[in-house]
């Protein structure tokens, strides 16, 4: 990657008046999510001002916006490009939307931003053509919403590496004398702050069990420190401890490394955050099938150690969400043992499939504003990729329902599920079987997600956008 | 010197940069918008410090709005991707102008030994402070439309 992204990130802090240097002495892993904790607070109260989802860009001109909106604006765009920059790809969706904002400078860095991203080229600065954009908000709507994108942010924030070490023993000595603490105490939630908690908590804790060079200890943290809370921290747990193993220059004997967790004996939900640690220094196709041999089952078809291999891999593609129910729908022929394993890796996998419902749900809103502007040249190819995208993401929520009958623990969540199919299937013959977009399509669709809600937890009243997820 | 400039709207021999535009479509005197327009420019021209400059610089530069400049380009085919943006209609300005009235920002940057802009280095972009008037002067209006491929096939397998 060139210097170009670097330029585009540093000005997108100066432009909302962060300045870098004050973060460079942080380790990398808490560089990143302090940065991108300190971005997202400067925005939050304008992006919920804007109501991004609601905006029609492509419908306005500059002269329509008055001199504040410009400098929100502004500041948004330039707080998402550095988001995205640091990994955060949910904030590609408005960008994709700032590419019909009547300021055409801004779709230049938006246009090179997304070619190193998806295309992994170094491109060249340009005014993208209309035509252009509409192929990025194409690609947006039929695609996977952007869930595997190229993660540069160790590129952009690596530098001055030894400044790190001092961040460590000031924290240590004064906040973390007794590195024993309960563990009970911690509680962390979705957050973006809790985020950071837990990967200072992470950093320190290994820190100074691998310092003194004390790997069962470290292996035994890990373990007894897992349990189904900490699934949505699993990224920022593993960059934490991948963190520490680089500020300690500790050479990664992938072998080595594995004979330790046997030793320990380590438990199979551990086991798939070892992974992703494992990954990051080893990254091998053999990986997951290794671990797949070792901590669960070494007896099953390669076929279904594929659906292991992917509750691993853990990617959020729809082909890989489907996989895995292919896998579980066969639960009642597997041996015992097997059947085990899986219980008790459920609770990662129904996070899994929480998150891309939940992504489905935003994406599909995204996409709604993208063509639901009547003189938009390039919307009737936009309403034609929404069409097709709705339906595929119908279909894999039918897949997922069938997991009703089998997943006991987690029935309720798939019968939800089962009913979302089944009102989308309606509203597809009432909205999107025509040739020409309906008016009211998005507002309709909205009060479809909410209706489901209502329906599915009739205890509560005023649902909206913020916690509907949540209520999953 | 022959330079472009591509913009959305036919604004006849009138032509001002785009802060004026901004303040006169929003109800503002033209006295009003030349003043604000100067004070934005006096931070290029007359900069305090470095510093300033090239805060200044960027500002300019990284969004169109604020910039006390009509924006124009040695190349025409970078005005062209300007007038076409939006997939509509838009005008190419060809302007002619002596060198040395120009102010050139990678010029500016690289006299100021400040590193260059790299999103807006290729653009070459060469500023007409406030308004389109003497020594500067308009040489044609085009009205673009879109860009038409005329392809042969040389080879085929």
């Amino acid at each position: 990657m060139d210097t170009a992204v670097k330029e585009l990130f540093n000005d997108s802090l100066d432009t909302m008046g962060l300045n870098y240097v004050k973060y460079s002495q942080l380790p990398l892993n808490l560089r990143g999510r302090t940065l991108s904790n300190d971005i997202f607070n400067e925005i939050s109260n304008d992006i919920e001002q804007c109501n991004l989802s609601d905006e029609k860009f492509y419908e306005k001109e500059i002269y329509d916006f008055s001199e504040n909106d410009l400098e929100t604006h502004q500041k948004i765009v330039h707080a998402c490009i550095a988001l995205v920059c640091l990994g955060h790809n949910s904030y590609i969706k408005p960008l994709i939307n700032y590419l019909d904002f009547p300021e055409i400078r801004w779709t230049i860095k938006i246009d090179y931003l997304l070619n190193t991203l998806i295309n992994s080229r170094n491109g060249t600065f340009k005014v993208p053509t209309h035509a252009e954009k509409i192929n990025w908000q194409n690609l947006f709507i039929s695609k996977t919403f952007y869930s595997n994108l190229k993660d540069i942010s160790n590129i952009i924030l690596t530098d001055d590496k030894k400044q790190r070490f001092n961040y460590y023993e000031y924290s240590y000595k004064f906040n973390f004398s007794n590195d024993l603490a309960p563990l009970s105490s911690i509680d962390f939630s979705k957050k973006i702050s809790d985020d950071l908690e837990c990967a200072e908590y992470y950093y320190l804790n290994c820190y100074s069990r691998l310092k003194r060079k004390d790997y069962n200890n470290f292996i035994t943290f890990i373990d007894d420190s897992i349990d189904d809370s900490k699934i949505p921290f699993i990224n920022t747990i593993a960059k934490s401890v991948v963190d520490v193993f680089n500020d300690l220059d500790i050479d990664f004997n992938v072998n080595f490394w594995k004979n330790k967790l046997i030793d320990e004996k380590i438990g199979v939900l551990s086991s798939v955050f070892f992974y992703r640690i494992f990954n990051s220094f080893h990254s091998n196709k053999n990986l997951a099938r290794d671990f797949v041999k070792i901590f669960l089952v070494d007896s099953l078809s390669f076929e279904k150690n594929n659906g292991f291999e992917n509750i691993y891999k853990s990617t959020n593609k729809g082909e890989s969400i489907i996989n895995y129910c292919f896998f579980i729908k066969d639960y009642e022929t597997y041996p015992r043992s097997v059947k085990l394993k899986i219980t008790e890796l459920d609770s990662i996998c129904s996070y899994k499939v929480r998150d891309y419902v939940a992504n489905i749900y935003s994406s599909e809103k995204e996409s709604l504003v993208l063509f639901s502007q009547y003189h938009k040249p390039g919307s009737k190819q936009l309403y034609k990729s929404f069409k097709k995208r709705y339906n595929k993401n119908t279909e894999i929520l039918g897949q997922l329902s069938i997991l009703k009958d089998i997943l006991s623990k987690y029935s309720e969540f798939y019968k939800k599920i089962s009913i979302l199919r089944d009102i989308r299937t309606g509203f597809e013959s009432s909205y999107l079987s025509t040739k020409n977009v309906k008016e009211n399509i998005k507002d309709e669709y909205v009060n479809l997600f909410h209706n489901w809600i209502q329906e599915t937890t009739k205890e509560i009243h005023n649902v909206n956008d913020d916690n509907f997820i949540d209520l999953m | 010197m022959i330079v472009y400039h591509g913009c959305k709207s036919l604004y006849g021999d009138k032509l001002y940069c785009p802060i004026i535009n901004y303040d006169l479509r929003n109800g503002k005197s033209i006295d009003q918008a030349l003043f604000k327009a100067q004070t934005l420019l006096d931070d290029l021209t007359a900069p305090i410090d470095k510093f300033m400059l090239q805060s200044a610089l960027d500002d300019a530069q990284k969004t169109s709005f604020k910039s006390p400049f009509i924006s124009t380009t040695p190349y025409r085919s970078i005005a062209r991707s300007f007038a076409l943006n939006r997939g509509t209609t838009g005008f190419i300005y060809t302007i002619e102008g002596p060198d040395d009235s120009f102010f050139d920002f990678n010029n500016v940057r690289a006299k100021n030994n400040f590193p260059p802009h790299k999103t807006f280095e290729w653009m070459n972009e060469l500023g007409i402070p406030l308004e389109l008037k003497l020594p500067f002067e308009i040489i044609q209006i085009e009205e673009i439309s879109e860009i038409i491929e005329i392809a042969q096939v040389v080879y085929k397998k």
